[in-house]
């Protein structure tokens, strides 16, 4: 097995570094090397078993199976939470009747390391030493864990020169707060700002949370982009208008996997707490973060405007965005750890990192952010990583725990912000891939589980969206088995749908939500196909009978039968249109217009194809060109008439 | 944006079929024919005239008599004039399908094939860039 260790120059002769005055040796200190004491849990499995046997044959009696197309429906999820529930009651009862006040320790058995008082250093190493590979001085760069952070604008979807770049090894960073925010450019745009903030009643002093604008003026406000370590601002950069889409790079070194990066968009004013787990959250970085929050908590309450003014946006704000994360992290790895104990494994936290932050949807005119609006909280949590080893060394049992893992680390996106932000009478609801999954199950849909063998007719069955689609059947096509619902799940506004793609080897895999839909594009390619039939039925109307040759005569018949069926489909798709809330009214007619403009456009072109060469070329360049159009319609819509409705990953809340 | 890049693709590859098949068209068997019927139509199309050459003609192929009113395969183009238009009165050759013989045409327009070719080739760097869009 390898270790590293470091040679620390002592004062070895004679006390062997009990007293050091003045070093003379070159002594082997291994840090990593430690004893562990165990104890004993309560025999839960023997006590209290569980017939999972029965569970599943409840959960198959039930449920409707087709194994050969690979969907499950009417998962009898009441059932199982009741038998769940009568579990957790027996384990309950048992522990209570061992010992009321046993701790998690004392139930599932203790596994702590042995803290051993000072004592005279070792001259050699406390195991054999078999060869030395390499020493150095320094640690190289190349074998130092590292994170960096990149912010830039972007152009087509493609990062430029970042305007914000931090680089540094985990150590440096460990337990610290790592925040990316914004603050008005200048005094007049922290004016434009306030001028929205309503006026206080002069009889109590007090706002009304109810009169603050639903959206501000993006384009009107210049911000200022800030990365923050333990709210001191290290880096700064001018970050164009308020609502103006970035490009975010963030990443992991491992000395023996290289750079992990994840990319993400974004918008210029929202805040993002970045939460790093590198080896599990301290208890000392935990109650830091609630010490602060309690402090702030006082000065929110003591109402003495001397200590108020002291308060800034990071101890109001960062601090509980920050806190999420890590309570997210810091939950995850209890549970973790708790679950490795009963299912027989030995697992390690690996560097880690997730993003809590607050999320703005911007609503574009001409390019400019026009109308910014705060649409809720999102959890984006793109590496999780660990060791894991079954301690019988069963490969299969490490496969599944990480698969546990990984429901637990999803649910858990939901759980965490929930439990953060509800009140009693104002609960918070938040979506994750799992808990999608257990909706969809509930509203009676199918759940697929997708593998290359059912991969086409899967596929044909569900709709989520071409860009869903296309990643479920890229990940499938690399070997991976996709979990879906059918459709599009609506949750308390929210839109979307959840799918896991898990490799089957390993048991990792991705815990994915997608929500908003980019419409217009159906509604334009409706209207250029229609385009196409009503330029084909007008050149073909020669008087009273069509002019074509009998073999085009069909084409023109059916052209004519078809072209109310597209008059159909566009009153359908402008009706999906006027109603989609994301859309404003300017939006919404900006998309009609340009139906409009895509059905006279590919109707002229038709009849210009006809009088060059005839009815075939006619309704092939049509066709292309109704193509054509909505790709540069859709782009158009993108960059003028559109909220930004990106993908969302991993877990949102509202 | 997938189906868009799906009906790109479709769009390209049935233009190359079409321009094969007029490639191949070009060594069809050919019989003499006679015209029965000349005749042509006329329609508008932005505020234009436009003049459709139609002719019924009936040819022997294999022993069996057939008749068409193809004048172009996939179609040709039309004409400014009335007089342009007549001016297939002189064809006399038919070139007929070995595949099947209903199936004929008096002359193949150049434009339709150098047009389709160009709708196929415009049709692939489409789909290239709906692609590019699609993994932006």
């Amino acid at each position: 097995m390898e270790h590293t260790w470091v040679e620390a120059f002592v004062d070895f002769e004679p006390s062997r570094g009990i007293k050091n005055r003045a070093g003379d040796s070159w002594i082997p200190i291994d840090a990593s090397f430690k004893q562990y004491r165990f104890t004993e849990g309560m025999d839960l499995k023997e006590r209290v078993p569980f017939d999972e046997q029965a569970l599943l044959n409840s959960i198959k009696q039930s449920s409707l199976i087709n194994e050969d197309e690979g969907w499950v429906k009417n998962v009898p999820q009441g059932d199982i939470e009741i038998q769940l529930q009568q579990f957790q009651d027996q384990i309950e009862a048992y522990i209570a009747s061992q010992d009321s006040d046993a701790t998690i320790a004392e139930v599932l058995g203790l596994q702590e390391i042995e803290i051993l008082p000072p004592r005279p250093l070792a001259a050699g190493l406390p195991y054999d030493h078999i060869v030395t590979q390499d020493s150095f001085l320094v640690l190289p760069d190349d074998l130092r864990h590292k994170f960096k952070y990149e912010l830039a604008t972007q152009s087509y979807g493609y990062p430029n020169v970042p305007f914000i770049t931090l680089n540094e090894p985990t150590a440096k960073l460990a337990g610290k707060k790592l925040a990316l925010s914004f603050r008005p450019a200048t005094d007049n745009d922290q004016e434009i700002i306030e001028s929205y903030v309503p006026e206080a009643d002069p009889a109590t002093g007090r706002i009304d949370l109810t009169e603050f604008p639903d959206t501000l003026p993006g384009y009107l406000i210049n911000l200022v982009a800030e990365l923050k370590i333990d709210g001191e601002v290290v880096q700064s950069a001018a970050a164009q208008t308020m609502g103006t889409e970035l490009h975010e790079t963030i990443g992991l070194f491992s000395p023996s996997h290289n750079w992990f990066t994840s990319n993400n968009n974004p918008i210029a004013g929202e805040h993002r707490a970045i939460g790093l787990d590198l080896q599990g959250i301290s208890p000392i970085q935990a109650h830091a973060i609630k010490s602060r929050m309690e402090r702030t908590q006082a000065i929110l309450e003591s109402e003495d405007d001397t200590l108020l003014s002291t308060l800034t946006n990071d101890d109001m704000v960062g601090d509980v965005i920050y806190g999420t994360i890590i309570s997210y992290f810091a939950l995850n790895d209890l549970q973790e750890e708790v679950h490795a104990q009963g299912s027989e494994m030995v697992t390690y936290r690996l560097p880690s990192y997730g993003i809590f932050g607050t999320t703005i949807q911007p609503q574009y005119w001409f390019g400019l952010p026009r109308n910014i609006s705060f649409s809720g909280l999102t959890i984006d949590v793109d590496a999780v990583t660990f060791h894991s080893v079954a301690k019988d060394n069963n490969e299969q049992a490490r496969v599944n725990f990480t698969k546990s893992s990984g429901f637990q680390w999803s649910a858990m996106e939901h759980l965490v912000p929930e439990e953060m932000f509800s009140q009693p009478d104002a609960p918070t609801h938040g979506v994750s891939a799992v808990k999608a999954l257990a909706i969809a199950s509930a509203e009676g849909q199918k759940i697929w589980s997708i593998e290359q063998s059912n991969l086409d007719l899967a596929i044909s069955q569900i709709d989520l969206g071409p860009e869903v689609e296309a990643e479920i059947k890229n990940a499938v096509l690399a070997g991976k088995i996709a979990t879906v619902h059918e459709t599009n799940i609506i949750y308390h506004g929210w839109v979307g749908s959840g799918y896991l793609l898990i490799d089957p080897e390993t048991g990792a895999g991705a815990y994915k939500i997608a929500g908003g839909a980019n419409g217009g594009v159906i509604m334009t390619l409706v209207a250029g196909v229609l385009g196409v039939l009503d330029g084909l039925t007008r050149v073909g109307s020669g008087g009273s009978a069509p002019i074509f040759p009998g073999a085009y005569r069909d084409l023109w018949k059916n052209a004519k039968w078809a072209k109310f069926l597209g008059w159909a489909a566009l009153a359908v798709e402008a009706w999906t249109t006027l109603g989609n809330n994301d859309l404003s009214w300017s939006d919404k007619l900006g998309r009609l217009a340009g139906a409009m403009f895509a059905f006279g456009a590919t109707s002229a072109v038709v009849g210009l194809a006809f009088g060059f060469a005839g009815i075939v070329f006619a309704a092939i360049v049509g066709l292309m060109f109704a193509v054509f159009i909505s790709v540069l319609m859709n782009q158009f819509y993108s960059l003028y008439f559109s909220c930004i409705c990106k993908l969302k990953y991993t877990g949102r809340v509202s | 944006m997938i189906l868009l890049l799906y009906l790109a693709l479709f769009l390209a590859i049935a233009s190359l079929i079409i321009v094969g098949i007029m490639l191949w068209a070009k060594f069809w068997p050919t019989v003499s024919c006679d015209v029965k019927e000349v005749s042509v139509r006329k329609t508008n199309v932005g505020g234009r005239d436009l003049y459709l050459p139609r002719l019924i003609y009936s040819y022997d192929y294999k022993g069996a008599a057939h008749e068409s009113s193809n004048v172009f395969l996939f179609g040709g183009r039309s004409f400014l004039s009335e007089k342009e238009a007549l001016e297939f009165d002189s064809v006399d050759r038919a070139y007929i399908c070995p595949l099947n013989a209903n199936w004929s045409y008096l002359k193949l327009d150049p434009r339709v094939f150098w047009g389709l070719l160009s709708v196929s080739i415009f049709g692939l760097v489409l789909s290239l860039f709906i692609s590019f869009l699609v993994n932006k």
